[in-house]
């Protein structure tokens, strides 16, 4: 049995979705916006973990699940949630529950497609560059609340971009001047400059070992917003070179992240660099587009133990 | 130079200033969370030959990779009070990215004695009481039991009758009058620290019925029961 964690609706849940019951695999589907209709009860003994999960009328023992798919939302996020005072007590029942059943998932021992202890690497981009520099170059970076510090930063490396340092999506900007009225915020929230670099884009997604590579055409510094700017994005299937592939795998395993969306570039000059790896990817507007099978890799990832 | 980083009121890590003070240690600074947040310059960043920081304190001291030799991080939350310069909008985006900010920081520290931050935390990896029962049972440890039904909590019944009992853990080694000629707990306390891969941990247990049940550890000690003995360990590795 699978148990798919999230809001249905989002696109890769959805496509997960289809591909288990596309290949007859058992699953569960836990809505976190339904959560008035689950119930979770979880013990720990000295002998066991051990629990039960209820949706609606159905019981499922924690046990029973080979696998699980975790793209759950913070609780307080959710538009029903936002009906409850925060302060009430159903709130911090409800609340409570996903923290417990989160914290289940953690030390649970089947295959989760991912931990959320694992995907916090994500949660800070420099810090995860530095988990990301064993295995691939990644661009000169500076966080900085300095411009006398930026401007020679960029002396020294030409143009840059800039972009959030957390986990909050954030469009890919190029900084083209230094405007220093535009760039007093820094003073007080030291922000997140790299070397602009030349080349192209590829995103690689790894599921256990199974790898799907794509190649991204754009013409935008980020391209998941050149729509924005008018101009076109083309995504291609590519097979990735051996030392590049298990370069992938080997960085997948050493953070944890059986399921990942890897961001690397290719420079002109033929150097590989790694942006970042994003433990919950978006996936589906890939699949979308070059019909890479990820979905049913996922599904048959999740089914066994 | 030698820096602690700690957290406003923090007497723990007061202490442990003091005492390293008092057993002769030099050129040691302690350096609060609210003076790295609002540093008056502040850079920290990689590059092909490594990473680096270079902070200007609002009194005028300068801390970079090359100045400091070894570090003490026991931060483990960042003031919000600088959020109050932005716009309400804008509040939780800059919480997050001082996070992330800190977090690489706390990384890159030269000499790290403990504890390395992690995307779990910015001192150690912040693990739920659940977690930490589970790898306290697989080190060998019996622990309390709880329980989880109808959106209560239960936990096995501790009162004032049960003392708690600290074992500090630092760098391989157990520290704390209840290990002393206990070889079996020793080991599983040893054991629990090395699977936490953390530094330094303080591990906290009850007595119940005259057996010591694990409840939990923190990547924070109090250090309740830290003697001479760990000041010396630290010492020596400065």
């Amino acid at each position: 049995m699978v148990l798919l964690y999230g809001v249905p609706g989002d696109g890769p849940f959805e496509l997960i979705a289809d591909a288990l019951e596309y290949a007859e695999i058992p699953f569960v589907t836990l809505n976190q916006r339904k959560f008035e209709v689950v119930d979770f009860s979880f013990q720990h003994t000295n002998k066991e973990v051990s629990g039960i999960l209820t949706i609606e009328d159905n019981s499922y023992d924690l046990q029973e699940f080979t696998g699980i798919y975790n793209r759950a939302v913070d609780f307080s996020m959710l538009p029903e949630a936002k009906a409850f005072s925060p302060d009430s007590a159903r709130f911090t029942q409800y609340a409570l529950s996903f923290q417990l059943l989160n914290q289940w998932i953690e030390i649970n021992n089947c295959r989760v497609l991912n931990k959320a202890s694992a995907m916090s690497s994500n949660s800070s981009k420099p810090y995860q560059l530095l988990l990301i520099a064993p295995f691939f170059k990644v661009p000169p970076t500076l966080v900085t609340n300095n411009i006398t510090e930026l401007i020679a930063f960029r002396e020294k490396y030409g143009p840059l971009i800039y972009k959030s340092a957390s986990s909050v999506r954030s469009v890919v900007h190029t900084l083209d001047e230094i405007n220093h009225a535009d760039l007093q915020n820094i003073r007080y929230c030291p922000t997140l400059f790299q070397k602009k670099l030349s080349g192209t884009n590829y995103r690689v997604h790894i599921v256990g070992d199974e790898i799907f590579a794509t190649r991204i055409s754009s013409e935008s510094v980020d391209y998941r917003y050149s729509h924005l700017e008018g101009n076109n994005t083309t995504l291609v299937p590519v097979e990735l070179t051996t030392t590049i592939a298990e370069r992938c795998l080997l960085l997948s395993k050493s953070l944890q992240l059986p399921l990942c969306g890897i961001d690397l570039f290719e420079t002109e000059e033929g150097t590989w660099y790694c942006f970042e790896v994003n433990p919950s990817p978006g996936f589906s507007y890939f699949e979308n587009e070059t019909g890479q099978p990820i979905a049913a890799s996922i599904a048959h990832y999740l089914s066994k133990k | 130079m030698t820096c602690i980083f700690l957290n406003t009121n923090d007497k723990a890590g007061t202490w442990l200033y003091g005492a390293l003070k008092k057993k002769g240690v030099d050129n040691l600074v302690m350096i609060a969370a609210e003076e790295l947040v609002y540093a008056q310059q502040f850079s920290c960043g990689m590059e092909d030959d490594g990473s680096y920081f270079s902070i200007r304190l609002q009194n005028g001291l300068e801390i970079t990779n090359q100045s400091v030799h070894t570090t003490v991080n026991r931060i483990n939350f960042l003031p919000e009070a600088i959020t109050s310069r932005f716009k309400p909008s804008d509040r939780s985006y800059v919480t997050q990215e001082q996070m992330a900010t800190f977090t690489f920081l706390f990384n890159i520290l030269p000499g790290q004695l403990f504890n390395t931050s992690s995307g779990r935390g910015l001192n150690g990896q912040y693990r739920s009481q659940w977690e930490w029962l589970q790898l306290a049972k697989q080190a060998g440890l019996t622990t309390i039991e709880m329980a989880y039904e109808n959106y209560q909590l239960y936990q096995t019944t501790l009162t004032e009758v049960n003392p708690l009992v600290p074992v500090l853990y630092f760098n391989g080694k157990c520290f704390g009058r209840s290990i002393i000629n206990n070889d079996h707990l020793y080991t599983c306390c040893q054991q629990l620290g090395a699977l936490s891969t953390d530094r330094i941990i303080e591990m906290y247990f009850r007595v119940v019925n005259q057996t010591l049940l694990f409840t939990g550890a923190s990547t924070v000690p109090a250090f309740q029961e830290a003697g001479d003995d760990f000041i010396n360990e630290l010492k020596e590795l400065l």
